[in-house]
């Protein structure tokens, strides 16, 4: 007797789950190649019916990390990525991106060529643009609010950064172009550019993907040797995610997400190589350790200062890039796409929130405004903080598990009950 | 942040003796920061061979509004200005002269001409650089601050001056409407790198602000004044104490209760 429709469905998306771990297993068991990277033929690729959850995962957890680390009086983004290396959750965003942006336009433009994929490509730049504005409004709002209560005369000097309130004309069409970016507002605007120069950077990867990384990493090595930045407004500002710089690491993870799913790794598995990214996070540790308590510093000779300082965000030091992909490569040799921790219960809110990043991006920057609104107006006590923060996260998991419900009851709706599992969610 | 508590509770422990026995221990609460707040290892040379031959001593002080007395009940009670008697009676016997050429909006790059155009002329010991405040506000290119830093230090140890670099105030309020954090990074490892010591007094101010030292958040103009005259004051003092250690920790006498 045949199935009805929803367990009929169920017992496919069964299949291919267990088609995609299997297709997990095999491709670590098969050497490796890195010319597979550049070879592998994409549109050749078993789809993968489902999607790495390790890709939601570490996003998600980026997300929560961006939050606590936008609080600043925050004790608890003590245990954010960023107090153990010179790497934070930026760049666990930028890679991820990237991969996922590869994945989700990649089959478009195969299949349905370069002009419906750029259309695509440059319609997600307009949302991202949006929500920046958004953003921007809830600052200027948190601004302003600042600016009528807050009057100490020692501050005066600080709360100039609210004069762009007071001169309208020279700063909201500068905001509107991009150009004017008020603190902690820097990742969107970063994403938005490296988006709009996507389609032309994912139709060089189809045909030359050796090309395009080699002209990546020359534009990346000029930026370090000249720190040259796009400008920003007014005179003399750059922008604090240097596009130039970061475009690197984008275009690294949208080349590795290009091949997701390849069945020959692209990613070797060296145990010397495993050995020496620890030994380099555990360096980061050691000398970021020796910024907070400088007690630890004198042991660090001079010259190795000299060589490292100043470790630059902006322009996505070495130093910085390095640490991310030591921290990448071990997550990849560590944690397998099926690992059995990535189906617990605890872990799904983490995933459910990467699935929906860029609302819950948006939200999080919210409720850290507002976390921080009130641990400065009523209590920065630490059980405040700790308050805050469960809070904050938790609100971020109910947005990202109420998107997902309206997902898919939408879809639901309009497909009837054949509900097929989405391609990879791209943000 | 837990170390700094428990080496704070011990500090707290150690002073409340000597708070007890002073007349207005209430209204004045410790200074002290915990240890890796403002830690120093740099030395100050030519500060220390000038004490060493007992010559009078100039201090310049170039900083922003901060340093022009900005929030302090007046210029007096700004810190320069009590930094010359906390460092005479620090180190007894020595002439110290406070020459403060700060002004309220400059740029780092603007202070960094003015070495060459106002300081150098008036052979200094010992500079002491606040900058940061206002180069945050603006947004400026923090490579090019990194490079003014740099030039600066450089043009000043030319002089044959020692530099002391000072950070930003901290402040619970701003610290959303600024991205201090990256110029508080380089401000550290440039001063490393040049062997030049950094009084933190983001951090200071940090501790204190964080342990109930002070509030500036809100409160009235009565309790703001306070805190702004406690935090101008300690400021002088913890950096009289740098100073001293670092130069002349041989003729340091301890302060008076």
């Amino acid at each position: 007797m045949r199935l009805p429709p929803v367990q009929l469905a169920r017992v496919q998306l069964a299949r291919v789950k267990l088609a995609r771990v299997k297709l997990a297993r095999v491709k670590l068991a098969k050497g490796w190649s890195l010319k597979a990277l550049f070879t592998v033929d994409p549109a050749a690729l078993m789809p993968t019916g489902g999607r790495d959850l390790r890709l939601d995962f570490f996003r998600g957890l980026a997300l929560f990390f961006i939050f606590l680390d936008h609080i600043p009086s925050n004790l608890v983004n003590w245990i954010t990525i960023r107090n153990i290396g010179f790497s934070d959750a930026a760049e666990m965003f930028v890679f991820i991106s990237g991969y996922a942006a590869a994945l989700a336009y990649g089959g478009a433009m195969r299949r349905h060529g370069f002009r419906l994929a750029t259309a695509r490509i440059w319609r997600r730049c307009w949302q991202l643009y949006v929500a920046h504005i958004f953003l921007f409004f809830i600052f200027t709002a948190q601004i302003a609010y600042i600016s009528a209560h807050f009057n100490n005369p020692m501050f005066a000097e600080e709360m100039q950064v609210v004069h762009f309130l007071e001169d309208p004309n020279n700063t909201l069409v500068p905001a509107l172009l991009l150009m004017f970016r008020p603190a902690n507002l820097d990742i969107l605007p970063l994403y938005i550019v490296l988006l709009l120069a996507f389609p032309a950077i994912l139709w060089g990867l189809e045909r030359r993907p050796v090309v395009v990384l080699a002209i990546s990493a020359f534009l990346y090595g000029f930026i370090q040797a000249t720190h040259f930045n796009l400008p920003g407004y007014p005179e003399g500002n750059d922008w604090f995610f240097n596009p130039l710089a970061w475009q690197f690491l984008f275009i690294l993870g949208a080349l590795f997400g290009r091949v997701h799913g390849s069945p020959v790794s692209v990613v070797p598995r060296w145990p010397w190589l495993e050995w020496l990214s620890g030994l380099y996070l555990v360096a980061a540790f050691l000398l970021v350790l020796s910024w907070d308590l400088p007690q630890l510093a004198p042991p660090i000779p001079n010259w190795l200062g000299q060589l490292i300082y100043p470790i630059s965000k902006t322009d996505l030091d070495p130093l910085r890039l390095l640490h991310f992909l030591a921290l990448a490569y071990l997550t990849v040799m560590l944690v397998a796409a099926d690992t059995p921790f990535l189906q617990w219960r605890v872990s799904r809110p983490v995933i459910r929130c990467g699935q929906q990043s860029l609302y819950v991006f948006c939200f999080g920057i919210m409720l850290s405004f507002t976390g921080h609104f009130f641990l400065v107006e009523y209590s920065d006590s630490l059980a405040m903080q700790i308050l805050v923060s469960i809070a904050g996260i938790g609100l971020m998991i109910a947005l990202a598990y109420l998107l997902t419900w309206y997902r898919r009851a939408n879809r639901e709706a309009a497909r009837g009950a054949s509900a097929k599992p989405s391609p990879v969610e791209e943000a | 942040m837990r170390y700094r508590l428990a080496i704070a509770a011990c500090l707290a422990a150690l002073a409340l003796p000597g708070a007890a026995a002073a007349d207005d221990a209430k209204a004045k609460p410790s200074c002290d920061v915990p240890a890796s707040v403002d830690f120093n290892d740099a030395p100050l040379p030519n500060l220390a061979a000038r004490l060493k031959a007992r010559a009078p001593v100039e201090i310049v002080v170039m900083g922003s509004g901060s340093s022009a007395g900005m929030g302090a009940s007046s210029l007096a009670k700004a810190y320069p200005a009590r930094l010359a008697t906390d460092l005479a009676a620090r180190i007894p016997g020595a002439q110290f002269t406070i020459d403060n050429l700060s002004r309220r909006g400059m740029l780092a790059i603007e202070m960094e001409r003015r070495f060459k155009r106002e300081v150098a002329a008036k052979k200094p010991a010992l500079v002491i650089w606040q900058t940061g405040t206002v180069d945050a506000v603006r947004g400026i290119d923090v490579a090019s601050f990194g490079q003014t830093l740099s030039n600066g230090i450089d043009a000043l140890k030319a002089m044959g001056a020692d530099v002391i670099l000072m950070n930003m105030q901290y402040s619970p309020v701003t610290a959303t409407a600024l991205n201090s954090g990256r110029y508080l990074d380089y401000m550290r490892w440039l001063a490393q790198n040049h062997a030049a010591p950094l009084f933190d007094r983001y951090g200071i101010m940090k501790y204190w602000e964080e342990s109930g030292a002070i509030d500036v958040t809100g409160g009235t103009k009565a309790e703001q004044g306070r805190d702004d005259d406690f935090v101008h004051g300690c400021i002088a003092e913890l950096l009289a104490a740098m100073i001293a250690n670092a130069a002349a920790p041989d003729m340091v006498s301890a302060p008076k209760p």
